[in-house]
């Protein structure tokens, strides 16, 4: 290295006393993590596409319980799942489930052509009216794809309360001594300053009909929910506009269930 | 735990190992934010949004072994957005205030110091923004050429024009400041 001329070493001084003893704020480590799990939760459900499996959450409770969870305190959902942390391969399943802590019943491809896409495990969050957290739960969301279709979301955990299905199911089949219980449900995205229009607080009346803020443009979808227990495990198959009939996801939840 | 091994596994996930290298790093990054922002609360921005970015994209970083420079470019970068969104400076008086205190020298020679000391400073302060970091990335981290241009982007003879053109302006403004000798700077 060329030798410094004396002006420059004392540049390098200065720049040094300059800052000398300068350190971070207590909070700058704070504000980095919160904006880390922001943005982690925004990609998250980007990568996801789906506001679709944060509100398949919802759609699996709301379906089944219409709105009021039976634990009484719980008003709404919301979880957290980095695909970073998920795995694209089946082979990545174990990890998975080591991360959830208990083995589930799944399956690398159906019969019907869907294949094993992704798998993430994340952390739903119960919360009362108040928005304070009462429960939190470790749930597995496995995303199946067949070719350009829209993808079906299989949704695991154990939940920490009862859900209480405040109408018969559309439709069930029953295997051995589990059913299974179908239902659909008309899901209206649209931007946080939406105004709803008369047709849609008279829609909102419905038990399967719901709002959901959030999204760039308005957008309205049907899902459709097979949902099913087994050894106090909830499963619940999860779509958005499917090409498959009711029959058509009793089959597929029952090659996951390893019945059929 | 080697610094390589903390950056695989943090681009695993693992949350502690991004601590470690945040613990690591912080000062030096803040300190060199600071001198290219050349204000204190910008620099802490840039340092956060520097780890925010270090931790969501760490996957991208191919070299392990090359996370101190990568970091580099991601908070240079950074404190470029920054500058160029508002370029507020350090007030004269914060390094009229670090000038003061702890010596044991004589107050005339403390005068003295304080004077070069401002001049120098202001010298740098007021060079445009990217000669300004070569010299930060040159003298105060004492980076190569080469790895400046890495950091940076840009080829070395770019790198070598901005030092060029920055110990120009320096030395033109400490002479008029100062009645130092400033000869044979190139």
């Amino acid at each position: 290295m060329k030798r410094r001329k004396n002006w420059e070493d004392k540049i390098k001084d200065v720049l040094t006393f300059q800052c000398d003893g300068l350190t971070p704020s207590q909070d700058l480590k704070d504000r980095i993590d919160e904006k880390i799990l922001t943005s982690q939760e925004a990609e998250s459900m980007k990568h996801l596409s789906a506001k679709k499996l944060i509100i398949g959450i919802a759609v699996g409770c709301l379906l089944i319980s219409g709105g009021a969870f039976a634990a009484g305190r719980v008003v709404s959902v919301s979880s957290h799942s980095d695909w970073r942390d998920g795995c694209t391969s089946y082979s990545g399943m174990e990890q998975q489930e080591k991360k959830l802590g208990y083995a589930v019943d799944s399956v690398e491809q159906f019969s019907n052509g869907y294949q094993f896409a992704k798998a993430v495990v994340g952390e739903a969050e119960g919360k009362d009216q108040d928005k304070n957290t009462v429960s939190t739960n470790k749930f597995m969301s496995i995303e199946y794809a067949r070719g350009a279709e829209p993808t079906v979301s299989l949704y695991i955990e154990k939940p920490e309360v009862t859900f209480v299905r405040p109408k018969p199911a559309e439709a069930t089949r029953v295997c051995g001594d589990i059913t299974l219980s179908y239902d659909s449900g008309t899901y209206k995205f649209v931007p946080p300053d939406y105004k709803l229009t008369a047709e849609d607080e008279e829609n909102q009346k419905k038990d399967n009909y719901f709002i959901s803020y959030g999204s760039d443009e308005v957008e309205v979808q049907k899902t459709s929910v097979v949902e099913w227990t087994k050894d106090g495990v909830r499963y619940q198959f999860i779509g958005f506009d499917l090409n498959l009939t009711p029959d058509e996801m009793f089959d597929m939840a029952q090659e996951v269930m390893g019945t059929k | 735990m080697t610094e390589k091994m903390l950056v695989r596994q943090m681009k695993e996930g693992d949350k502690a190992s991004f601590d470690l290298l945040y613990e690591k790093y912080k000062n030096m990054a803040l300190r060199t934010a600071y001198l290219i922002t050349g204000d204190r609360s910008y620099s802490e921005d840039v340092v956060q949004d520097t780890f925010v970015k270090v931790y969501l994209h760490c996957k991208e970083l191919k070299n392990d072994s090359g996370f101190k420079a990568w970091m580099m470019q991601i908070l240079v970068r950074t404190a470029y957005k920054c500058g160029r969104k508002k370029s507020r400076e350090l007030p004269d008086e914060d390094v009229v205030q670090k000038a003061d205190t702890g010596s044991n020298i004589s107050l005339l020679e403390q005068v003295i110091m304080q004077e070069e000391t401002e001049a120098i400073a202001g010298a740098v302060r007021a060079l445009p923004l990217k000669q300004r970091t070569v010299v930060v990335l040159f003298y105060y981290q004492e980076y190569q050429i080469n790895e400046i241009a890495a950091i940076l982007g840009c080829l070395e003879g770019t790198v070598k024009s901005r030092l060029h053109t920055a110990r120009k302006r320096l030395k033109r403004a400490l002479e008029n400041d100062l009645s130092v000798t400033v000869s044979g700077v190139l």
